[in-house]
């Protein structure tokens, strides 16, 4: 009678050159051409409107974001000051994941999740405060166009969290090439928001 | 020293800098091609960094695995048609995006699992067993909710068509076959699997297609004209009998608590039995905005119903009708319940009273503090 | 060191085992596997197969277009059809036959030529193919419900828009699986350098892709929530055209046609046992072809205009040149080194070079039409000379696709098409191509304008053009027909192969 416990052998160990960083940085350009081609059509809109006097009339501006219009800027620097966490917390995931450690993998990549959610939640609450209407016009529909494809990749970042939290979890703590191109994907993003940031909420 | 792969990524990028620096001295607007190039620019840095960084993936070890083998899986395919219907929903209807949202997660949820089920242990037998044990929790309540909804729906839209003697039939039939089949099943247990297997794929395909048959060809057509006339819809509280309202009506009460009054129509005369008082009264009181049930009891000879006047309703309207409830048209002795539930208090412009259709100077008062 | 691994062999003969295993299971058996493939061959066939149909459809289409144009008092369509059927002949062209017929030769074969196991992510590519598939139906349904740029019906409209994102995704995705492919999973002590020619072609065309396609998307989301919601300042369905109508011309069609030179240079170079002068200047003029990046994303057209000034002149050159000759520079780099290879060891051509070089060719004169249109002076902008532009590319990518079926196939299949065939079918297949295109060039010059079918008058014999163009794109449909036919035949009943897995991939030192 056989009475020892029959350990397993561990999966195959196949020890590739970091395919999985290597497709997050693709994934990275796609985004960035993604939405550079969007931020290039916006500024060539607000290059062609038409100048119109500032309300104190001290200077001529270009007629694109509409007078009664107010970009609630407490929101969106809080979402660029999130990003800057949201990498921090992605790069503290890498480091523990290099020292496997998969209890600070984990809590890391639960942070940058909430982050996420943080982040989904204070562009919810931009719309909400700026209470415009998708159809009123151009500016609107080119807005809503813009930032609803930062929020998507945002979600596609949080897919990326979650693959990255369950593999921590699921005992896999140590593969690395997933926690760094999740970073890096991170980076990327809080890059791409960065340029949006600058583009539609402080230049307007 | 540096590898073909930097230098490709280096050379797009220092190209997209030149056309740059091209674009500025030559073109006034720069919005358009300026931006782009510039990302292009950000792009290209990027993946030169990670050339750098992976060295193009080049490696010198002879033992190092380069790649493996992925077994064959339907989670690609039911990703795409998720993604497809959440595409399609944009445009379409938001079922169509929270179906293929709902879609999209349970397939992207299988494909991570298997993904990583497939690396638990070296033994493929285990990571299978690892797989359904996450999992057949999940997916064997679901796929059997969802299919029994499939069957339920297609059953209905058959009753639907068809009309109601047919309808009866099917029924028996359809009773009788499972019935048949469940006993075949039971006094034949050693039957081999393909067998009942094949059985209930033939029951269920053949009410899955009559369900669509019956979908496609509608419903039939006194439904249609009672949807289109709202024969169901709404309470006919005059004094004639309604063809539609006062159908199979109800004239016993089985459940008696809660009960706030009871209105009597005795002898001509409307009154109100309220638990606690002795004498019958002309006025109730009901709680704001809470269900309140009362009963009505017709003891007068002939049938009638009870009618509560629940005020004009909010519109500019003047000419707007009063809101109205009411029972249907019951015989004497019978009794039926009614449920008020009203919103705002009792008023010079809201006043509610309860009476008899055909007879209103027949009324009790309804006070809502 | 030789670029030869055995796992390629154990690929071939594991491919071959494959496909005799595929023929004696059941035919749902069969559909069930190839809808569930995560093996790279299937999923390259998957894509080449519908490719194919979809290519008969297009040049169904085309002759379609040609023969309307033949006469301008009778019609064979309406004029809302026809408006229809020539943003779908283009559409078609691109995205629904060279675009994933290219990929799909690259998914089939880079794999086995980098010494791979498989893709890198290959049920990621199978997700990209269905995401295609579905996107190329959808715009089909949306087209034949007048719903194309231009369309009439405004739902079919924002069906045309969402079906071209998907597609545009599809795309995006397969190209990351083989950029993933070629930059991480080749085998120990494999360079880039030491890579084949086509596996880097592959690389090239698939960074480019990665890099305008989502410059597409960009334009198309736009475009999309503005029909949907507000209707006006995109211009509505007329405006579809205007903001996305740049991915569907030069430079950024020239994308597609990068792998027919990594096509060309793979076979001559297993022609010359691998003995290729200045190796590393295929991979340089392979890369100089992608410079049409940098003009694509900018989503503008650069044109040339030789009237006022010196400086004037000059302002408008640079530019033209740079966005327009860098390209065409890479395609003559590759095809001059090509021929000096062939000089050098006199190598006998073999079946696949004919229409592999042919379609190098196609590829070569639609680029130098393309910067003859972009010149001002000759007055050819709007008129069919872009059509033509158009097609040269697109059937030179079909005609060096037929090369590579015919030079890897048999490596992959164990079996061989009969050579003269394949000789047989390039020639008509260049036929086909300089029919359907050369008479534009011609009508071009005399201002016969694209996107109508009647209604236009000019000196010569218009007739004559448009029936040689319709006459083209009906043998084009034939010849993809027949060497549809022929592969099928031949890779299940034809003489079994001798070529060797060497013959996969070139000798790098010679």
């Amino acid at each position: 009678m056989n009475t020892s416990a029959t350990a397993l052998g561990s999966g195959p160990k196949v020890v590739m050159r970091r395919p999985t960083l290597v497709l997050s940085g693709l994934l990275s350009a796609v985004s960035a051409m993604l939405m550079g081609s969007m931020l290039a059509i916006w500024l060539d809109f607000r290059s062609k409107a038409p100048l119109r006097e500032s309300s104190d009339g001290s200077m001529m501006l270009r007629d694109w974001l509409p007078e009664n219009i107010k970009i609630p800027e407490v929101a969106t620097n809080t979402m660029m000051m999130t990003f800057v966490i949201t990498c921090v917390m992605a790069q503290w995931a890498v480091y523990s994941s290099r020292r496997n450690d998969p209890k600070h993998t984990s809590l890391a990549l639960g942070v940058v999740l909430l982050t996420e959610i943080a982040l989904i939640n204070a562009q919810v609450a931009i719309y909400l405060q700026m209470d415009i209407a998708v159809r009123d016009g151009s500016y609107m529909m080119m807005f809503y166009a813009v930032t609803a494809t930062m929020l998507t990749m945002i979600v596609i970042c949080m897919g990326f969290t979650l693959l990255a939290l369950f593999r921590s979890i699921g005992g896999r703590a140590g593969d690395r090439d997933l926690v760094s191109a999740h970073a890096l994907y991170c980076y990327a993003i809080a890059v791409i928001f960065a340029a949006v940031w600058f583009v539609v909420y402080v230049q307007k | 020293m540096f590898s073909t792969g930097f230098k490709y990524f280096f050379g797009v990028t220092v190209l997209s800098v030149v056309a740059l620096v091209m674009s500025v001295a030559l073109f006034k607007n720069l919005a358009l091609i300026g931006v782009a190039i510039t990302f292009l620019i950000a792009a290209g840095a990027l993946l030169t960094g990670l050339a750098i960084i992976t060295s193009d993936g080049t490696t010198r070890d002879a033992n190092v695995q380069t790649s493996d083998m992925t077994t064959q899986s339907l989670w690609p395919l039911v990703t795409g048609i998720g993604t497809v219907f959440l595409a399609l929903g944009l445009v379409t209807s938001s079922i169509v995006f929270f179906g293929g949202v709902v879609v999209l997660l349970a397939a992207l949820s299988e494909w991570m699992i298997q993904a990583w089920s497939e690396r638990a242990s070296s033994d493929a037998s285990h990571n299978a067993e690892a797989r359904k044990r996450l999992l057949n929790p999940i997916e064997f309540p679901v796929l059997a909710a969802l299919g029994l909804g499939v069957v339920i729906f297609a059953f209905s839209r058959i009753m639907l068509t068809v009309d109601k003697s047919t309808g009866a039939v099917l029924f028996i039939v359809v009773g009788t076959l499972v019935l048949v089949a469940g006993t075949l099943f039971a006094i034949k247990p050693n039957m081999k699997r393909s067998v009942g297997a094949a059985i209930c794929a033939l029951g269920a395909i053949g009410i899955i297609a009559g369900g669509v048959a019956s979908a496609v060809s509608g419903e039939r057509e006194e439904l249609v004209l009672a949807a289109e006339e709202g024969h169901f819809t709404h309470k006919e509280c005059g004094p004639e009998e309604s063809k539609y309202f006062d159908k199979l009506k109800e004239e016993t009460l089985s459940l008696r608590s809660a009960v706030s009054a009871t209105i009597i129509y005795q002898d001509g005369e409307l009154i109100a039995n309220i638990q606690g008082l002795n004498k019958p009264q002309k006025s109730i009181t009901v709680p704001r905005s809470n269900a309140t049930n009362i009963i009505f009891r017709n003891a007068t000879e002939g049938e009638f119903r009870l009618v509560v006047d629940l005020g004009k309703p909010k519109t500019e309207d003047k000419d707007s009708h009063h809101d109205v409830d009411c029972t249907q048209l019951i015989e004497t002795g019978g009794e039926q319940s009614l449920t008020l539930n009203i919103p705002k208090s009792s008023s010079a412009d809201n006043h509610y009273k309860l009476f008899i259709a055909g007879a209103e100077d027949k009324q009790i008062e309804v006070v809502v503090p | 060191m030789t670029a030869i691994d055995s796992s390629s062999s154990t690929a071939i003969s594991h491919s071959t085992t494959a496909g005799s295993t595929t023929t004696k299971s059941s035919f749902l058996g069969t559909i069930a596997a190839y809808l569930m493939a995560t093996d790279h061959t299937r999923i390259g066939r998957l894509l080449i197969s519908f490719s194919a149909i979809f290519a008969i459809g297009a040049a169904a289409e085309g002759a379609l277009l040609g023969a309307e144009r033949i006469s301008s008092s009778s019609s064979l369509v309406d004029a809302g059809i026809l408006v229809q059927l020539f943003s779908a002949f283009r559409f078609d062209l691109i995205f629904a036959v060279g675009a994933p017929l290219m990929l799909g030769i690259a998914v089939a074969i880079v794999p086995m030529q980098i010494g791979a196991r498989s893709l890198a992510f290959a049920r990621g590519a199978q997700f990209g193919f269905y995401l295609w598939l579905f996107g190329v139906v959808l715009v089909g349904t949306s087209y034949l419900n007048n719903g194309g740029p231009g369309g009439g019906n405004a739902d079919m409209v924002d069906l045309f828009l969402v079906g071209l994102g998907l597609v545009i995704a599809g795309l995006t995705v397969i190209s990351a699986s083989i950029a993933t492919t070629v930059l991480t999973s080749r085998r120990a002590g494999m360079t880039l350098m030491e890579a084949p020619i086509f596996s880097w072609s592959a690389l090239i065309a698939s960074l480019s892709l990665i890099f305008t396609l989502p410059v597409m998307a960009g334009a198309l989301i736009f475009v999309a929530v503005d029909h949907t919601y507000e209707r006006a300042t995109f211009g509505a369905t007329q405006g579809v055209n205007a903001w996305i109508g740049w991915a569907f011309t030069a430079p950024q069609i020239f994308i597609i046609a990068i792998p027919t030179l990594g096509i060309l240079a793979q076979i001559v170079a297993t022609m010359t046992r691998g003995k290729q002068p200045l190796r590393a200047g295929l991979f340089v003029g392979v890369g100089l072809m992608s410079v049409t990046v940098i003009g694509s994303v900018t989503q503008s057209s650069f044109s040339a205009n030789f009237s006022g000034g010196l400086s004037e002149i000059a302002k408008s050159l640079v530019p033209f040149l740079f966005f327009n000759a860098f390209s065409i520079l890479g395609v003559l780099v590759v095809l001059g080194l090509c021929l000096l290879a062939l000089k050098n060891e006199k190598a006998k051509p073999t079946a696949p070079f004919v229409p592999a070089f042919l379609g190098v060719g196609m590829v070569l004169t639609g680029m130098v039409g393309n910067a003859a249109h972009k010149i001002s002076n000759f007055g050819l902008v709007n008129t069919v000379f872009e059509e033509a532009v158009l097609v040269y590319i697109c059937y030179g990518v079909l005609l060096s696709s037929l090369g590579a079926i015919a030079h890897f196939g048999p490596r992959i299949w164990g079996r061989e098409i009969p050579s003269a065939a394949v000789v047989g079918l390039g020639l008509l297949g260049f036929v086909a191509t300089v029919l359907a295109s050369l008479p534009y060039f011609i009508a071009g010059f005399a201002d016969q304008p694209s996107g109508v079918a009647d209604g236009f008058n000019y000196s010569g014999p218009a007739w004559l053009w448009n029936s040689l163009v319709a006459a083209g794109h009906s043998l084009m449909a034939l010849v993809v027909l027949l060497s549809v036919a022929l592969a099928t035949k031949s890779f299940r009943s034809g003489k079994v192969s001798t070529a060797t897995s060497a013959d996969l991939y070139e000798s790098v030192n010679g």
